[in-house]
């Protein structure tokens, strides 16, 4: 019996680090996820000036279908005033979003300019944002792959400590 | 509420249309009569109700900040300010069914010329109108011959030229007798829904004048072309050459006298050259509209 639970530590102690690390693996789809947006609607703008409801409807990205971000976009384009559509879809899914606190305050501040001001303007500031993004994607990227690693090391050694000491 | 004003309530600050919609609670039968919101950041908002500037709600007013102003000009545009870009250098945005946004604020320039808006200062909301009665006193002038005659329809600015040249052009292609008429409307505020459903009227929504009037002059074929506000050069050129093809043309210009009209020189050039066979001043007085027509050719108006 003590063997069998010392195992299930073992094993849990394991699963917790890798789930960790994907975590992190997670954050860094999400952040490059956003990234193809942000530059997908700047070409939108840039190149046919689509209205911004209509921005969305070519774009398709698994991460961002998978946690609804697109679904709660597409659902906004009915609305008899069309307003913030981009800001209320992501504080409805936000929750869901393994990004960090920084890369969402950038999908907020994005969320804040797209389609508020005259084509130029908002060029630069989207311009903007999808600098501080791709920072913000680095980063991300190689947290992942570093703690990815560590949590899973981490989760290893734990789980193994706790077996030999059970043992 | 009146339905058209009450479309155009959704678009503003929840603290604007409240206290709007309250004041008009209480006073029945003055929403048909509400011709303009004017929202001014950080200054009082104006209802215009048969001509009148009203800021006084029931005892309460209404101030709107420089962020419900953008916010407010993003909800007009669907938030796709960006796609407004050329209307907002001339100073407006049109909404479906004939509304006009008029927007003015703090210009970014270069070289003299204007690149987009920094702030927004002033929303000036129109709301359209339809009038019967004078539409069809007006027709029936300038059909007296059989065929349609050219007219220049003109007042001040808000008096209701773009009102009256949308029911004309509504009532000409409707109907026994419908005429095809080309519709030049470049602010897109002449076409309403409502008023053309069942009309044979060509619409050339967003053309420049100029372009509007040859293109639907060489392709369109019409019995003759309506559009709104000429007196730039371009259209003048493409007006006399409409002319020449024998295209009768239905127009309004801003002016209060028909010698304030010869003042400006694109319009002198077309009245000088008898583009225009009736001159049609329009005037209010209380909700109705007046008509001072003077047929150029001596003829009994």
């Amino acid at each position: 019996m003590r063997y069998v639970g010392a195992a299930l530590i073992f094993i849990t102690a394991v699963l917790v680090g890798a789930y960790l690390g994907e975590k992190k693996k997670v954050a860094f789809a999400e952040c490059e996820a956003f990234l193809e947006l942000f530059r997908y609607a700047r070409a939108e703008i840039d190149l046919f000036y689509t209205p911004t409801k209509l921005i969305w409807r070519g774009f398709e990205n698994e991460t961002l279908a998978r946690c609804g971000f697109l679904e709660k976009l597409a659902a906004s384009e009915g609305d008899a005033v069309y307003f913030n559509a981009f800001t209320r879809a992501f504080d409805e899914t936000e929750k869901a979003l393994n990004m960090s606190a920084e890369a969402k305050s950038v999908v907020r501040a994005f969320g804040a300019v797209v389609g508020k001001s005259d084509g130029e303007e908002q060029l630069m500031q989207i311009d903007s944002l999808i600098s501080d993004m791709t920072e913000i994607c680095k980063k991300a990227k190689s947290d992942a792959a570093r703690d990815s690693k560590l949590y899973l090391t981490v989760g290893f050694s734990l789980g193994a400590a706790i077996f030999i000491l059970l043992i | 509420m009146d339905e058209k004003l009450l479309r155009v309530m959704m678009y503003l600050p929840a603290h604007t249309s409240k206290i709007i919609a309250s004041w008009l609670a209480l006073s029945p039968g003055v929403s048909e009569n509400v011709t303009e919101i004017r929202l001014h950041g950080g200054r009082p908002t104006a209802l215009v109700v048969s001509g009148k500037n009203i800021t006084d709600f029931s005892g309460e007013r209404d101030v709107c900040t420089d962020a419900d102003l953008s916010q407010t000009l993003a909800r007009l545009t669907e938030d796709s300010v960006h796609t407004y870009g050329d209307t907002l250098r001339e100073g407006y945005v049109s909404l479906d069914g004939g509304y006009r946004i008029g927007v003015c604020g703090s210009a970014n320039t270069t070289d003299g010329k204007i690149k987009g808006l920094c702030t927004v200062g002033t929303l000036t909301v129109r709301i359209p109108r339809a009038i019967t009665g004078r539409d069809g006193e007006l027709r029936n002038i300038i059909q007296k011959d059989g065929a349609v005659s050219s007219a220049l329809i003109f007042s001040p600015p808000g008096v209701g030229k773009t009102t009256l040249i949308r029911s004309l052009a509504s009532s000409l292609s409707r109907g026994d007798g419908a005429r095809r008429i080309s519709v030049i409307d470049t602010r897109r505020e002449i076409y309403m829904k409502e008023m053309f459903s069942d009309s044979v009227a060509d619409f050339f929504e967003g053309y420049p004048r100029g372009a509007g009037i040859e293109i639907a002059t060489r392709t369109q074929n019409p019995e003759a072309i309506i559009c709104d506000e000429i007196g730039g050069e371009d259209e003048t050129r493409a007006i006399l050459s409409s002319q020449n093809a024998g295209v009768p043309l239905i127009a309004t210009a801003h002016g209060k006298s028909a010698r304030e009209l010869y003042l400006r020189p694109n319009l002198k050039i077309l009245l000088d050259a008898g583009v225009f066979r009736y001159l049609v001043g329009i005037s209010r007085r209380g909700g109705d509209f007046i008509l001072d027509v003077t047929d150029t050719l001596g003829g009994d108006a």
